[in-house]
């Protein structure tokens, strides 16, 4: 059970970052893909494995939720990286910036997704808490 | 329950962001608090309602699981986020940083690593250890 939930979490996690960090051209608020991955993938699995058992499952593993978790925190950690494609500044331009991430489309999308998420609880799996 | 729900996390999240912008000396990834407070709220509501209901009720709403969400969210956030007190790029330091503003991996990055593995080793050290 503890080696299959790993698996499913270690597996979605590779996944999701892999994806994201090419889409949306970052590697995490830490500038390097394995911190992303480890803490993507150590969510995913520690909060995953609390989440009320949804959808189907393999070798007694339910996957589902492990997977909505490890897409929900890498879509925050997104949000809250540096990427790329943003506003680009010169060197001397560059010095001046202050570190914060900027409130953009992705902090929207995962609001969003967050809600869906939440909503979704008392439309779909209204007799749990 | 919804209504309960919410203000668990409101009130919680507020108590927690408060606690930790203060002890960190940070104002989250977007340097502000209202986002911060609005993110980690969200999180500990919709991730919390989701969890396996345990320790006490208040209004049929099981509190600790949205509590724990919402320290859990907080501690990720601020390990991500620029602090006064933690590591940061100073001026020249940020002009080599090749336009990437990194946050240090520290302390609490540690910290976030070692609450996460408790939180999963508790699940079967705790909730599935037969009664």
């Amino acid at each position: 059970m503890l080696i299959a939930d790993l698996v499913v979490a270690v597996i979605s996690a590779l996944g999701i970052v892999w994806i994201v960090s090419i889409l949306f051209d970052t590697k995490g608020p830490w500038g390097n893909l394995f911190w992303f991955f480890l803490v993507v993938a150590l969510f995913a699995w520690g909060s995953g494995v609390w989440i009320v058992p949804v959808g189907p499952q393999w070798r007694g593993t339910v996957w589902l939720p492990i997977l909505c978790m490890g897409f929900l925190i890498a879509l925050l950690l997104v949000a809250a990286s540096p990427r790329k494609f943003r506003k680009r500044l010169a060197p001397q331009e560059q010095a001046f910036v202050d570190v914060n991430a900027s409130i953009d489309v992705f902090l929207w999308i995962f609001m969003v997704c967050v809600l869906i998420f939440g909503i979704g609880h008392y439309v779909w799996h209204p007799q749990i808490g | 329950m919804f209504v309960a729900d919410l203000l668990v996390a409101s009130i919680s999240a507020l108590c927690i962001v408060w606690i930790v912008s203060i002890t960190f000396g940070t104002k989250g990834p977007w340097g502000n608090l209202l986002w911060f407070f609005l993110v980690v709220a969200l999180f500990a509501w919709a991730a919390g309602v989701w969890l396996v209901p345990f320790g006490p009720q208040w209004k049929g709403v099981s509190g600790l699981p949205i509590i724990c969400m919402g320290i859990l969210i907080t501690l990720v956030l601020v390990a991500a986020s620029p602090r006064s007190s933690g590591k940061r790029l100073e001026g020249h330091e940020k002009t080599m940083a090749h336009h990437e503003n990194v946050v240090a991996v520290d302390i609490l990055v540690w910290l976030v690593i070692i609450s996460l593995v408790i939180m999963g080793v508790g699940h079967y050290a705790w909730y599935l250890r037969p009664n």
